[in-house]
């Protein structure tokens, strides 16, 4: 029994031994393996450490390279900031002498130039609402976290206007140019928007005229540019009356060259486009007339023109819709009438309504619709059209080509809605859509 | 211009006009069809022609005259200003067929209704084949005249008889007055002006 008991204690001292070589042969076995993952870790950042200045290298000597042709020297510039610069607004850093770090330096200018243009477009593509847009989401996003949303939003759009501020005071070449190409942007989408797209959108504003359509003649032209001019006085004389004020003639001219230019832009029948002429002509003529142009003058005409074509647009399609929907036999009476105002306009008199064939010569007769007179004598025989799809018939071709007295009418919807619109716009007190301060009556511009 | 042209089918002259409400000016000489409000003539094949400028409804005018006929009865309306034409057909004085020019329907330029004669098909099919040769000359106008000239034989703009007869409205005519023409735009305008007069100067601080 003592000699198994003996022979049992020498089995576990083996055992223990044994575990314990076998633990000393795992700790050596894992650190050789950590050495050796420690070894490649080194390795690896070596090799990435030397690709990464490698191509730094490379890049800043390109960058160089380049700011040396577009640029003068980074060093020559003068910073422009006049007050210590707080960490939330862009500011212009001083340029260092060392090659790699001016590259850095001109990255980071052409950046911040970039942004500042961006930020100039914006404002002026959004009528400056771009500000209050973000202004506002950022606040509704603290008012998520428990903040007050108007604390918030002042907070925010005193943020925005500090930037813009700063912008116009470091970058005012960036931001200039940002908000001229904001501007054209706005005038190509608007005009986009309210010609073929809003054409697309509004079918009665749409509407080719037939080609033997009689053109205006100088009279008439004359007559429709007096008739906007004096939409011009009314809506100025207006204007007075709801401000209680007497306009200069400064203000009843440009009311007039406003209206004046917008129905003469009408003939080209896009009412908004003749409705943003109108606003736009007479911001800047009764800026001038007033004493010259100020710093306001061309915001001051970029939201009359939008606040005209706006309003232009919208009577103008909402009348040009009614009038392609009229019953026919209310078409067949516009039409008339409005060939009846050209032959008044024309110093014709019109005969009576009632039809008569009058004989081609090739065979066959026409009924032209209104017979005109000067003197007692007559003068020519109109055939008048109204509508968007309306064409001529065989034999009206035939009679435009056989007779030379006959006259074709044609008026399509968009006519009635820029005749109706297009005063409504210039008439329309629309300053309240502006933003920009409006000169008092007789102020000289600064 | 707007004309109206009604043409019944074996019937007497003064069973129409009596149908129509209408009667010969005593007296009146004859002269062209548009020389008057309306006027009448007969036309080989036992047809009569009415017609007017302004005064013939077609809707309620041809079925009256249909009504009077057991045979073919057509008639057809044009507006050349807004080029908008239409024809109907009735036989025993039934509706059979309707043709409609509409301008600004271009998927459908000429729309047709109804049990269609053959000459129909042929007409729609001539005109808009011209159409598509000529862009900018409206043929589908003409077809509804086209149709009533095919049955009466009145080609209305080739016409250059000089004995249809004067009429004038009997006693007996319905009066289908004009629905009187209300004129909103003016006092529409005026109001709004109005409006924004008084708002603007309600607003000033």
């Amino acid at each position: 029994m003592r000699q198994f008991q003996d022979a049992l204690r020498r089995g576990a001292g083996d055992m223990k031994s044994w575990i314990a070589a076998r633990e000393v042969e795992l700790q050596r076995g894992l650190q050789r393996s950590e050495q050796a993952l420690d070894t490649y870790r080194r390795g690896v950042e070596r090799a990435a450490q030397s690709a990464q200045s490698a191509l730094v290298s490379k890049a800043e000597q390109l960058i160089e390279t380049g700011a040396s042709r577009i640029l003068p020297r980074p060093a020559a510039r003068s910073t422009a900031v006049s007050k210590p610069p707080s960490p939330s607004t862009p500011t212009r850093k001083p340029a260092s002498a060392q090659p790699g770090q001016a590259a850095q330096d001109w990255l980071q200018e052409a950046t911040a130039q970039t942004a500042a243009a961006a930020r100039g477009a914006q404002d002026a593509f959004t009528l400056g609402l771009g500000d209050q847009a973000y202004a506002g989401l950022g606040a509704v996003g603290d008012v998520l976290q428990g903040d007050d949303f108007g604390a918030s939003y002042q907070k925010r759009m005193a943020q925005e206007r500090a930037r813009d501020a700063a912008d116009a005071q470091n970058y005012a070449a960036a931001r200039t140019t940002g908000q001229v190409l904001g501007v054209g942007g706005q005038v190509l989408v608007t005009g986009a928007l309210l010609g073929p797209w809003g054409a697309a959108l509004v079918p009665a504003a749409q509407g080719v005229r037939i080609g033997q359509t009689a053109p205006l003649i100088l009279r008439e032209t004359a007559a429709l540019a007096g008739a906007g001019g004096a939409a011009g006085v009314i809506g100025q004389a207006i204007d007075d009356v709801a401000h209680w004020k007497v306009g200069t003639p400064g203000d009843y001219g440009g009311a007039i060259v406003g209206g004046t230019l917008g129905a003469l832009a009408a003939r080209r029948g896009n009412v908004a486009r003749a409705g943003a002429a109108a606003g736009l002509t007479e911001s800047v003529a009764q800026d001038t007339l007033n004493g010259g142009l100020n710093a306001q003058s061309a915001a001051r005409a970029r939201e009359a023109a939008a606040a005209g074509a706006t309003v232009a647009g919208l009577v103008g399609a909402s009348v040009a819709k009614h009038m392609d929907g009229l019953p026919i036999k209310a078409k067949g009476v516009m039409g008339e009438r409005v060939s009846r105002v050209r032959n008044f306009v024309r110093g014709h008199k019109t005969g009576p309504t009632k039809k008569t064939a009058h004989k081609l010569p090739g065979g066959g007769h026409t009924f032209p619709d209104l017979r005109t007179y000067k003197n007692g004598l007559p003068q020519q025989l109109i055939e008048s059209k109204f509508g968007r799809k309306a064409h001529l018939s065989p034999r009206q071709i035939q009679a435009t080509i056989e007779l030379n007295n006959y006259r074709v009418d044609h008026s399509v919807p968009r006519d009635i809605g820029a005749a109706l619109g297009l005063p409504i716009s210039v008439i329309f007190p629309w300053d309240w859509a502006t933003t920009q301060p409006q000169l008092e009556p007789g102020a000289t511009a600064p | 211009m707007r004309a109206t042209l009604i043409g019944v089918q074996g019937v007497e002259l003064e069973v129409v006009l009596a149908a129509l409400g209408l009667e010969p000016i005593p007296g009146a000489p004859t002269g062209d069809w548009v020389d008057c409000d309306y006027s009448c003539r007969t036309f080989p094949g036992g047809w009569i022609v009415v017609t007017s400028q302004l005064n013939l409804d077609l809707a309620t005018d041809l079925e009256l005259a249909a009504s009077t006929t057991d045979q073919m009865a057509v008639g057809c309306e044009m507006y050349s200003i807004p080029m908008h034409s239409y024809a109907h057909g009735y036989r025993n004085g039934q509706l059979e067929w309707s043709v409609t020019h509409d301008p600004d329907d271009e998927a459908r330029p000429l729309a047709v209704e109804g049990t269609l004669p053959a000459i129909v098909a042929e007409l729609r099919a001539k005109a808009l084949k011209a159409q598509a040769d000529e862009d900018g000359v409206d043929f589908a106008f003409d077809v509804p005249m086209q149709l009533v000239a095919h049955y009466t034989g009145f080609v209305y703009d080739e016409d250059e008889a000089t004995d249809w007869v004067r009429l004038r409205a009997t006693a007996a005519r319905p009066v289908r007055p004009e629905r009187p023409r209300r004129n909103l735009w003016w006092p529409l305008l005026l109001i709004g002006l109005l409006f924004l007069v008084l708002w603007r100067w309600w607003t000033i601080p």
